[in-house]
């Protein structure tokens, strides 16, 4: 036995009984364990996750609101890309101070795209006493999206 | 086995590696089998599935379009929820939350095939569409 013997191990040469049990042969990955939170940076940004900060009031028929773009671990996401976002009929969707607006700005019906970190805010105008709900969705260019997510605006005093 | 193998580095994932709470983040479209015509009217059940290929459980947003000429209704007493186009030929509804179903009618008075496409549309999350159904009327 060497004087060195389970002190240093030179990779290749571990004993397969010194292993850590929970260490499976054969570089398979035990069922039921990859997590989205494991996903490469790379892989991690192709699942765009909308998700929606609180409405501000402006003045009695003027709220904002602003999207922003998540990866699936959570963490926000610093990209532009093309999102659709629609609201009852009784309010007009406009894009202000982050995203760019590319059809349909000041209607119900706008499609839009968000910042370089991946923020758009929503001006809605609404002259009636209501909560209106907004919808984001994906269109033409949009990437892969999960907008289960939406916002309710209240205009109500 | 030798030892190599326990250190390669790992080379592949495949999707029945994936924790259940990660593969329940997509929903991928799925038909059963469509029920005998009646009164110009067939009954087939959409069912969301995770990559697991296992039932998902969730609310869904989708889209349903089908062949012109036929319309699309939730069946009485059935699973889910109609958010708009009840009755037509372009429908978006939520799936059941305690199953992740929705139990589809589809009317068509000519004889021939109507068929039935998913898509994604405002409020749905990750959900693949690529199954789509043909329903042939006699």
């Amino acid at each position: 036995m060497s004087r060195l013997d389970g002190k240093f191990i030179k990779p290749g040469t571990i004993p397969e009984d010194r292993l850590d049990p929970d260490i499976a042969l054969g570089g398979d990955i035990p069922p039921d364990t990859v997590t989205a939170e494991m996903l490469a940076a790379s892989l991690l940004e192709k699942f765009v996750v909308v998700s929606w900060g609180e409405p501000v009031e402006v003045d009695p028929t003027t709220r904002t609101i602003v999207l922003q773009l998540a990866d699936l671990a959570g963490d926000p996401m610093e990209a532009a890309h093309v999102v659709r976002v629609t609201c009852d009929s009784k309010a007009d969707l406009a894009v202000g101070e982050a995203g760019t607006a590319l059809a349909g700005d000041g209607t119900e019906d706008l499609i839009a795209q968000t910042d370089a970190v991946g923020a758009l805010q929503l001006v809605v105008t609404c002259a009636e006493e209501v909560v209106i709900s907004v919808a984001a969705g994906p269109t033409q260019s949009s990437p892969m999206l999960d907008c289960r997510a939406g916002a309710d605006v209240s205009f109500n005093p | 086995m030798g030892i190599a193998d326990a250190v390669k580095p790992i080379k592949t994932v495949t999707i029945d590696e994936m924790a259940q709470a990660f593969a329940d983040q997509f929903g991928n479209i799925t038909w059963g089998a469509p029920g005998l015509e009646a009164a110009d009217k067939i009954a087939i059940t959409l069912q969301l599935k995770n990559p697991l290929d296992q039932n998902l459980a969730v609310v869904e947003r989708i889209r349903l379009t089908c062949t012109e000429g036929a319309t699309m209704a939730l069946k009485a007493a059935g699973n889910g929820t109609v958010l708009s186009g009840d009755g037509t030929e372009d429908m978006i509804v939520e799936t059941d939350v305690a199953t992740g179903t929705f139990d589809l009618e589809v009317s068509y008075a000519l004889v021939g095939t109507a068929t039935v496409v998913g898509g994604a549309t405002q409020g749905s999350g990750f959900v693949g569409c690529k199954e789509s159904v043909d329903l042939v009327f006699a």
